[in-house]
């Protein structure tokens, strides 16, 4: 008999092994390596809050194959936990006939604590007073509901019952058409579970009161979904509402902005939303609009800080327009024909990226020459 | 701008002060030979403008004679509807001072003002040179360089410019020759001339495909992978499967069955083996009943015709008996037939043989008789060659031996002849009656006598005279002729003749007869070749022939009945011979026949008997009568046991063997192809276990997302790239252009100015300018463009000075002053180009002041204007 009522941690989506080619080598390399940094993380989160267990929904790898050096890199992070890890195939590392699941087993010495759920069925962990209902994906991708068969599962008395899914509830998950492993949302109540864990959808997302995703531990995508965390999961006793703790366990915190510019206020504005970013933020800006020149030469200088200050930076300028005034071209000495050009790429950079790269590139070398002739 | 005095003093040949007034606005003609200072005043001219007053680098202005001299010159002109006066003194307390209107300025605010105006610029230190005289270096021309075009325009370049784009400012731009140099060096290392990429561009798409294809190849390897997964799947569901159902084992028993039915048929074919054995020897056993029954018939019906036989044989016997006795005496009679005819055939051979010993006889007798004849001849000729030889022995001459009996004779008489020659000779003719002895010979008459020694003549009565034949010689020709004699003697002695005549005549004798012996031998050779000997005992040997011939004739008597030849008795001979022998032969044939018919009968008549007794034996009919009966039990046997094999053989048919030794070979075949397939299964899992594990362990996916993401980055950096590129290009072209169009623009005026005098000199002639305001290609009509750099020297010198007229067209227009100074120019023109040169430099006079100086007035006569002589002028000032 268990004195304690369960408790156990909820993640999913480690996309171990997955890289980042929109980034520079060196910032992509650190990404990659901070996914596996993340799990001893939650490790050492769960041993920290006596947690009974650790559920994992699905994905812990990005892909079929990985290299050695990742998958004891993995087994090692494991050790940050010593009670059970129950990991679950998803579509990206999916039960199939040769699994990463199978190398792994054979490049490491799995430790007893590490339960995978290759195959349908129930996982009963009897110290942890949790029966885990697996539902593991043994192809990418499966057009029945594979929980469907939760309902025949029997386990223990007195175990409380907890389902271990990758997919997507149908009819729940924004801008997702994804028809391929569909999870019936009511499906935590169909076959009488406590509490469902479910993976795939990387941000954090609440199905239902028994119903959860818990989102990738680490933001691996742009998308500003609450991604980044684990749940802490309490059940007093089967039937009983569980009781969910949001933890923040990524370490990198990824920022996508849209800013409209068109004065230098916007561009202030701009600075003091990005003035907190430090090294262990991800960066991305899409800038829009028109801006004169000092304004324009301002933003590039202040872009040059940012980089140097985030972790990384991604700027997407292509919306953004030069527009030099006429106090700027005399300013430049832009007179005569080169005035003539700079008019005219003025008008085709809405259009063509190349006229703006030219508008670009022409202003900043007549800027240049100012500046030697003032010196 | 118009010069109106330029004065000089203390100024090379200026020692004294001079100057140049009442200048014309337009053309002005100055006129000056040599060294009469016209050079030192258009000197005057540029230091006044292009010298700083304070340089100490205008010693060439001071005059010779005189070092402490403080050059200076004067110059008043007007632009702009302002006078201005310059006045500058070097070296010596140098000064510069400009005033204009009310204006006075001094020293460099002067000469700021000046270079302002006009288009030039000061050296920082030391004398002017050449490539600070912007525009007023160009116009003006100093002595032999008018055709240098290409120097003087770049130095005026940036003033040119500066003062033709006055009008344009607008399009006129300031760094944008620098910013497209500029971009063009950047865009030169992505681009190529042609727009190719090249550089670190041309590098990032090589990365980017590169990067793509070792993604492709990956792609591929993990595509495979992944079918590899999928069949791993579906073979270990199928291992599985028949690992369960194990469908060989169906098929085995399936085998199992089919082998037992297959055991009970063989047992079954045994059993008609043996069935079909007992049927064959039953049927032979009767088989054998019917030959014995069969030959007991046989021997029955063989009785009547043995009887028939032995009859026949027995007439046979009798015939052949019968023959033989008559055969007998045909032997006797055809044996007497040949003695007979053997008598005859020796009687004709003996006759046969005697008519040859005839004939041969008589043959015999002739030729012995003439081998008598024979003997008888050679016996004599014999005895005549015995006789001439007889006649040939004894001395013996030959030619030599009288040829040197004839040499001895000859060298006596000469000796002899030589003697007398010597010898004394005593002629004498004695009275008659008278006479004299000499050497006892007495002598009379006339005559006389030859005396070799001493001789004593007598004379009778009158006593002797001795005579003594003088000297030496004498007695050795005594000695000479004494000797040959007798050689002469001893030959005639030794040869046997007593002259050298009878020797010859011995010699011809000797030779007739040998010829003769030679002859007799010829003959004797032809009558008896092996010798007389042989001949005789031939003859001897025909004789002894001759006898023996006769006594065998002798012997052989004389058969005058006998009128048969020997080859007819040979015949008959034969003929008897032939009928003896077949008689005999005939006989000894019969009387085998008959001995071998009595052997025959003899047999035949003992089977005869034999068989009859067989055929009576009354136990040889009981077995008869019991095989018979044997015979109809085996037929029934064989009946049953024909008709149980066939029931046996239908049973068999039934049941197929062959076809149950195909199901064995079917089933046990299935169950080996489904167990093959199932180790295959086994073999395909492990192999591609293999495989997979290999890719798992290399780790491919995670080598394929860091792939994917290097091509990214790398995309990145050649659309990065591209974009630079492509902006640089479009800067590059659309600047040029621009730039091309304002180079046209601002050189528009100046081409209508070239045009304007050109046409003086060339008729519809063309001149290019390029932007650097540079002459390019000259186009006459008919004939070929030429180079400005190509064209003759004075050529470039006419083009020369219209360019430059028409770049101060072109600065008059833009507001700029305009000095035009001709230094000796157009020395080297023509009469006619001279000629059109001055209707160019007249129309040229209408706007802009020229100074002409030259040392050949006469080559400006049609000028139209006065010629102003410095000689005279300075004869003037000095006056």
């Amino acid at each position: 008999m268990r004195f304690s009522v369960p408790r156990f941690i909820h993640t999913a989506d480690w996309q171990i092994g997955k890289q980042f080619g929109q980034f520079d080598h060196s910032e992509a390399g650190v990404l990659s390596d901070q996914r596996i940094n993340t799990v001893a993380r939650i490790g050492e989160l769960a041993t920290q809050v006596k947690a009974d267990a650790i559920l994992v929904a699905g994905d812990v790898f990005d892909m079929q194959t990985v290299s050695c050096k990742t998958l004891h890199r993995l087994a090692t992070a494991l050790d940050s936990y010593s009670g059970p890890w129950v990991l679950l195939p998803g579509n990206h590392d999916a039960a199939v006939a040769e699994s990463v699941w199978q190398v792994w087993q054979r490049t490491v010495q799995l430790p007893a604590n590490i339960h995978l759920a290759l195959k349908p069925g129930v996982i009963e962990l009897q110290a942890a007073g949790l029966a885990v209902f697996c539902a593991p994906l043994t192809q990418r991708h499966s057009q029945s509901d594979l929980t469907e068969p939760f309902s025949h599962y029997d386990c223990g008395a007195g175990l409380v019952r907890v389902g271990l899914a990758h997919g997507s509830v149908q009819g729940i998950l924004p801008d997702q058409m994804e028809t391929q492993n569909p999870i019936a949302a009511d499906r935590a109540l169909t076959s009488g579970l406590d509490y469902l864990a479910l993976g795939d959808w990387h941000g954090r997302l609440e199905v239902n009161t028994h119903t959860f995703y818990s989102g990738s531990p680490e933001t691996d995508v742009f998308r500003n979904n609450d991604s980044g965390n684990v749940l802490e999961v309490q059940i007093d006793s089967p039937g009983a509402v569980p009781e969910v703790t949001v933890h923040r366990t990524g370490y990198f915190r990824w920022y996508q902005a849209l800013c409209g510019l068109r004065i230098r206020e916007d561009l202030e504005q701009l600075q003091e939303q990005c003035a907190a970013f430090d090294r262990l933020a991800v960066v991305k800006l899409r800038l829009e609009g028109a801006l004169d020149l000092a304004t324009y030469q301002d933003l590039a200088r202040w872009l040059g800080t940012l980089e140097a200050r985030v972790h990384a930076l991604l700027t997407d300028d292509e919306a953004l327009a030069i527009a030099p005034s006429d106090n700027d071209l005399l300013d430049l000495q832009a007179d005569g024909y080169l005035a003539e050009v700079v008019t005219e790429l003025k008008a085709e950079q809405e259009s063509n990226a190349v006229s703006r790269e030219a508008l670009r590139l022409l202003l900043q070398k007549l800027a240049q020459h100012q500046q030697d002739v003032r010196a | 701008m118009k010069v109106s005095r330029l004065a000089v003093k203390e100024l090379r040949q200026f020692a004294r002060h001079f100057e140049l007034t009442a200048l014309e606005p337009g053309l002005n003609l100055i006129s000056g030979a040599n060294e009469t200072g016209k050079s030192a005043l258009v000197r005057a001219l540029q230091a006044a403008f292009f010298e700083r007053y304070s340089t100490k680098s205008v010693e060439d202005l001071r005059p010779w004679q005189d070092p402490n001299a403080a050059p200076e010159v004067q110059v008043d002109f007007e632009h702009g509807g302002l006078d201005y006066s310059l006045s500058k003194q070097f070296l010596k307390k140098p000064r510069c001072r400009l005033t204009l209107d009310r204006q006075v300025l001094e020293g460099d605010q002067a000469e700021q003002h000046l270079q302002q105006l006009l288009g030039f610029s000061y050296p920082g230190k030391g004398a002017s040179r050449e490539e600070y005289w912007g525009i007023p270096g160009l116009l003006w021309i100093t002595q032999g360089t008018g055709q240098d075009l290409a120097r003087p325009i770049s130095h005026a370049h940036g003033f040119l410019r500066e003062s033709l784009s006055q009008g344009m400012e607008d399009l006129a731009t300031s760094g944008g020759d620098r910013l497209i140099d500029e971009i063009a060096a950047e865009r030169s290392t992505l681009l190529t001339q042609t727009g190719k990429q090249t550089g670190e561009l041309k590098k990032a798409v090589s990365e980017v495909e590169s990067a793509a294809a070792v993604l492709a190849e990956t792609d591929r390897r993990l595509s495979q992978s992944s079918s590899a997964i999928e069949r791993l799947g579906v073979v270990r569901r199928e291992w599985q499967e028949h690992e369960s159902a194990r469908p060989w084992e169906e098929a085995e028993q399936k085998q199992a069955r089919a082998a037992d039915q297959l055991h009970e048929v063989n047992r079954q074919r045994q059993q008609l083996v043996s069935n079909e054995t007992d049927l064959n020897r039953t049927r032979r056993e009767r088989q054998q009943l019917l030959d014995q029954l069969g030959q007991w018939r046989d021997e029955a019906d063989q009785l009547e015709s043995r009887a028939r036989r032995v009859a026949e044989l027995k007439t046979r016997q009798e015939a052949a008996q019968a023959e033989v006795t008559v055969l007998e005496r045909q032997v006797i009679q055809s044996t007497s037939a040949l003695r007979e005819a053997q008598a005859v055939l020796a009687r004709a051979e003996a006759q046969k043989r005697r008519r040859e010993l005839e004939a041969l006889l008589e043959e015999g007798q002739l030729a012995l008789e003439h081998a008598r004849s024979q003997v008888e001849r050679a016996r004599e000729v014999s005895e005549q060659r015995r006789q001439l030889a007889v006649r040939l022995t004894g001395a013996t001459l030959d030619s030599n031996r009288i040829d040197a009996l004839a040499r001895a004779e000859e060298a006596a008489r000469e000796s002899v002849v030589r003697h007398e020659a010597i010898a004394t000779r005593v002629r004498y003719r004695l009275n008659p009656g008278a006479a004299i002895t000499v050497a006892g010979q007495a002598l009379s008459g006339e005559g006389s006598v030859t005396l070799t020694e001493s001789t004593r003549l007598r004379l009778g009565e009158l006593g002797e005279i001795t005579i003594e034949p003088g000297g030496e010689d004498l007695v050795a020709s005594t000695e000479r002729v004494q000797a040959a004699e007798q050689d002469f003697d001893r030959l005639l002695k030794a040869s046997g003749v007593s002259s050298v005549a009878e020797a010859r005549q011995r010699l011809a004798e000797r030779q007739e007869a040998e010829q003769k012996i030679t002859w007799l031998d010829q003959t004797l050779e032809d009558i008896a070749p092996n010798g007389l000997q042989a001949l005789i005992a031939e003859t001897e040997r025909r004789q002894r022939r001759q006898q023996s011939a006769r006594a065998e004739l002798d012997e052989l008597p004389e058969d005058r009945d006998l009128a048969i030849s020997t080859s007819d008795a040979q015949d008959a001979l034969e003929l008897a011979r032939e009928e003896a022998s077949r008689v005999e032969a005939k006989r000894r044939a019969t009387r085998d026949e008959d001995i071998a018919a009595r052997t025959e009968l003899d047999t035949a008549e003992r089977e005869y008997q034999g068989l009859t007794q067989r055929i009576e034996d009354p136990d040889r009919r009981a077995r008869q009568r019991a095989s018979q009966d044997q015979l109809l039990q085996l037929s029934a046997g064989i009946e049953a046991l024909e008709q149980s094999l066939g029931r046996q053989r239908a049973a068999i048919e039934a049941a197929n063997p062959q076809v149950l030794q195909d199901d064995i070979q079917r089933y046990a075949r299935s169950a080996e192809n489904t167990r093959a397939a199932q180790r295959d299964r086994r073999t395909e899992i492990a192999r591609l276990e293999g495989a997979l594990g290999a890719d798992g362990a290399a780790g491919l996916g995670e080598h394929r997302a860091e792939q994917a993401a290097r091509l990214e980055r790398l995309a990145r950096r050649q659309q990065a790239l591209e974009l630079r590129a492509g902006a640089l290009e479009l800067l590059y072209q659309r600047l040029q252009r621009k730039r091309s169009r304002l180079v046209e623009r601002l050189q528009a005026p100046l081409q209508r100015h070239v045009a304007r005098y050109l046409r003086l000199l060339f008729p519809e002639a063309e001149l290019t300018i390029n932007e650097a305001f540079q002459p390019g290609k000259l186009h006459r009509n008919g004939l070929p463009d030429v180079d400005f750099a190509a064209l003759s020297f004075g050529a470039r010198e006419q083009v020369g000075v219209i360019l430059r007229l028409a770049y101060a067209d072109a600065l008059k227009e833009a507001g700029r002053p305009t000095l035009i100074v001709l230094d000796d120019a157009l020395v080297h023109s023509d009469r006619p180009r001279r000629e059109a040169m001055q209707r160019v430099l007249y129309s040229a006079g209408h706007r802009h002041q020229i100074l002409l100086f030259t040392c050949h007035p006469d080559n400006w006569a049609d000028l139209g204007v006065p010629v102003r002589s410095l000689e005279q002028l300075k004869s003037e000032a000095g006056g």
